[in-house]
């Protein structure tokens, strides 16, 4: 189990691991147009070291077992023991998704158990990676880094470890023992010695300082950086030697010089621990003894020898210093940003809005009270607050830039899956909107970004013969709009087949078959559940699922989406969104007590019910000559009282065309916040949300798709779409 | 025979050290209960072992007849649960 702290500390990793994994993406991504670039080889060799080295702090030896292979290859990527290709930068773009899966299964508890599917794809993966290593048979530095991933994999073997704490380390909050205790996660402790020989007699001693020391053999098949990091917290107040299992008798008689206690009990230990043999021993402390007296100044071997020698402050050597002092500064740089947990902000953003409702109600209370000064005053508390909530929602807001650069990689794969050049344009990566409107667009608007770059862009050579650039182009595009959001997927492709999508929904019944709808009704119709004209099913669209969850999925945000179509020039698919989905501009309605909020953007007209008295039974009406059905709100919701003599219709748009909500009075636009519906009431049916009112009361958010949903059972055929209509707006 | 009922970590080391060391003192060899012990870290275990070492050095011996699962752990991870218990010979 973890602790708290390291609990809370996680999630922190988690959101860096995943920015390190983004930034591993792009880079391979970069590669493809530019490989063999250094920089971005190194960026992409950081990245994974990154997420290995936090994983690796957390426990979760199985993301950084198979990372480390990955490091390993781009190592060699880096130093050009390899040479970077296209079949390469796929196995690494799935490495990339491997990592996420492992680091997502991890994250749950450091002694979880892989999953079998799970770990299979890594063996499938490293034995991939392996290939590629091996593989590579000219030169020394193929030769060196199989031993390298060798080490990583396989061999397991006997580091010796010697550590001395100094005296600071427990008033500094390092306990020893923690350290330890994490060591079994990277290896087996064979031996260990703990040394209390820097302790001084007991009246000198100092209970709140640390005299300890330890020599460890660990059995280990983890890398010398790794074993290394296991005590990266503790190299301020702890020296570290770290000896590999093929260290030569030299480096440990180095040891045995460098450690502060009497050699020949060193000797002991090291023997006791399994790191030396005994006779060994004898001849290394007889060697030591001779060489004392024959060369005094060749007894401190060069650093070389040593696989890691003792850690040197850092503050001695001046190119480390200012090194430092450099990440320091990008730290500080880094803090100028906070990430805050997105529940917080909704509390913030959810008081805000009981602010605004408080401070209308304060506002009416001034008003009926007649009191001026009173007044002005809740007009200023409500322009504050009024300026409050902007902000608040502002700090939502996110670019949807980055939404759009996560489909380099798509259009990339897809690309060379379908044989098609394909180039991504973005533009207006740096339009904002709400962090959760951002969240429920990505699958859209990767069904838009697929189906265009499968149906959209002919092939390369029916792109030549049609006389094109034989590069195909889609382009993402965003910008705002009278308080929305216009998100745009465009290529230049075939264009829609107007004929072919008629032919085939008169096969299907939903255009008669002598009518002939305008071009933009029948362009609508590929938003109809089941219709595709795609004459063979890839296995990335064209089975007919999508483009109606596409409209769905977008109709649920509030949102609408439309075609510009020319044959032969390319289609754009645009969507527009609200920016939020916090505030709504909506009209406020009464049935008889009871208030709705009815979301404007669906809002078409307002008109007055004519008389039904001459037949109750009647849901329909006839506007302009069109027929609108109509769906009675007092009905509906069982409102109590007769209804008055007068009633209103608002005409709304829904899913098929325009239906009509009769309403006893109209109350006008109202800008509100939507509270959610408690878990008890989420699954009613056309009640959207709620929100409170300045006088205190509770008004009712319509969810008009749903509403039409269960008015349209049974109701069917007296629902008319209405194409020309539609296009009004 | 000495029986500890506390915490033993930096916490108390301070004030447990004055009262551990007299033990040395005595005549007597030093047992010690440690089975009411409940946090243990490497403070205390280095009052532990310096007790030890004195008492050793003064010709007596001393060992841990009872200890507590936190005493435990610690004394396993570093090695030195014989020591304590007389069960395995010293190794320093």
């Amino acid at each position: 189990m973890r602790d708290p702290l390291t609990e809370a500390a996680l999630g922190t990793f988690i959101e860096e691991a995943a920015d390190m994994l983004r930034q591993f993406e792009d880079c391979l991504i970069a590669l493809e147009a530019t490989p063999g670039d250094e920089e971005t080889l190194a960026a992409l060799f950081r990245a994974a070291h990154t997420v290995k080295g936090s994983a690796g702090l957390f426990g979760m030896d199985a993301v950084v077992a198979f990372t480390h292979v990955v490091e390993t290859l781009l190592d060699q990527l880096r130093s050009g023991g390899l040479d970077f290709d296209s079949a390469l930068n796929r196995l690494l773009l799935e490495c990339k998704d491997q990592i996420e899966t492992l680091v997502e299964v991890c994250r749950a508890s450091d002694d979880v158990e892989v999953p079998a599917d799970v770990a299979a794809r890594s063996a499938t993966l490293l034995e991939q990676l392996h290939a590629r290593l091996g593989g590579d048979t000219h030169g020394g530095k193929a030769a060196t880094a199989r031993t390298d991933a060798v080490a990583a994999t396989g061999s397991a073997g006997a580091w010796h470890i010697s550590l001395r704490f100094g005296q600071d380390a427990l008033r500094n909050g390092l306990d020893p023992a923690a350290f330890l205790r994490y060591l079994p996660t990277i290896g087996d402790i064979e031996h260990i010695t703990t040394l209390i020989d820097a302790m001084p007699a007991a009246a000198d001693m100092d209970p709140e300082s640390c005299y300890l020391g330890f020599e460890i053999r660990l059995q280990s098949q983890a890398s010398k950086a790794e074993i290394a990091r296991a005590f990266e917290f503790a190299k301020d107040d702890c020296a570290i030697r770290i000896l590999a299992p093929d260290a030569k008798i030299a480096e440990y008689l180095k040891l045995i010089d460098e450690l502060p206690e009497d050699r020949d009990r060193i000797g002991d230990i090291l023997v006791a621990c399994g790191a030396v043999l005994p006779a060994e021993l004898d001849g290394i402390l007889a060697t030591q003894r001779l060489r004392a007296v024959v060369a005094p100044e060749e007894c401190k071997p060069v650093g070389a020898m040593m696989v890691d020698a003792k850690i040197v402050p850092p503050a001695v050597v001046e190119g480390a210093a200012s090194k430092q002092q450099r990440s320091r500064e990008k730290k500080a740089d880094e803090a100028r940003v906070l990430r805050v947990p997105a529940d917080k902000l909704d509390t913030l953003i959810n008081l805000v809005g009981e602010l605004v409702i408080a401070g209308a109600g304060a506002n009416i209370l001034a008003r009926t009270r007649g009191d001026a000064k009173m007044q002005e005053s809740t007009l200023t508390v409500s322009n504050l607050v009024e300026r409050i909530r902007n902000e608040a929602l502002q700090l939502r807001m996110v670019q949807i830039g980055e939404t759009f650069t996560r489909f380099r990689r798509t259009v990339l794969e897809i690309g060379r899956d379908l044989g098609k050049d394909i180039e991504l344009v973005i533009t207006g990566g740096e339009a904002e909107l709400d962090k959760s409107v951002v969240e429920r667009i990505g699958d859209p608007l990767m069904h838009l970004v697929r189906n265009a770059l499968d149906h959209g862009l002919e092939s390369t050579a029916d792109r030549i013969a049609a006389g094109k650039p034989a590069k195909g182009t889609l382009t993402l595009n965003a910008f705002h709009e009278s308080g929305s959001i216009v998100v745009e997927v465009s290529d230049d492709g075939k264009g829609l087949d107007r004929n072919r999508i008629l032919a085939k929904a008169r096969d299907r019944g939903l255009v008669g078959a002598s009518d002939e709808p305008s071009d933009d009704h029948i362009y609508r119709l590929i938003f109809e559940a089941g219709f595709s004209t795609a004459e063979a099913v890839s296995n990335l669209s064209g089975r007919g699922v999508g483009m109606d969850v596409v409209r769905r999925n977008i109709e649920a945000l509030g949102g609408t989406v439309s075609i510009r179509t020319e044959q032969g020039v390319g289609t754009t698919f645009a969507m527009r969104l609200p920016l939020t989905l916090a505030i709504i501009d909506g009209f406020l309605v009464a049935v008889g007590e009871a208030h709705y909020v009815i979301p404007l953007e669906q809002v078409l007209e307002c008109i007055e019910l004519p008389d039904r008295a001459t037949d109750p039974t009647r849901r329909y009406l006839v506007v302009r000559g069109e027929v609108l059905p109509f769906l009675d709100l007092r009905e509906r919701f069982g409102t109590a009282g007769a209804a008055p003599a007068r009633q209103s219709v608002v005409i709304v748009r829904a899913v098929h065309g325009h239906i009509g909500l009769v309403v006893d009075r109209l109350l006008g636009e109202f800008q509100t916040v939507i509270k959610p519906l408690g878990a008890l009431f989420r699954r009613l049916q056309g009640i959207g949300g709620s929100t409170i009112l300045g006088s205190g009361e509770v008004a009712l958010i319509l969810d008009v798709p749903g509403l039409a949903a269960t008015a349209m059972t049974g109701e069917r055929p007296a629902f008319v779409p209405s194409p020309a209509a539609e296009s009004t707006r | 025979m000495v029986r500890l009922d506390s915490e033993l970590t930096i916490y108390q080391a301070a004030a447990l050290k004055p009262q551990l060391i007299a033990l040395v003192d005595t005549t007597v060899d030093v047992d010690l209960d440690l089975g009411g012990v409940t946090e243990f870290d490497s403070a205390g275990y280095q009052l532990l072992a310096l007790l030890r070492r004195d008492v050793l050095a003064a010709g007596r011996t001393m060992r841990v007849t009872a200890m507590s699962g936190p005493v435990r752990e610690l004394l396993d991870l570093y090695g030195a649960t014989g020591a304590f218990t007389g069960a395995a010979p010293s190794d320093d």
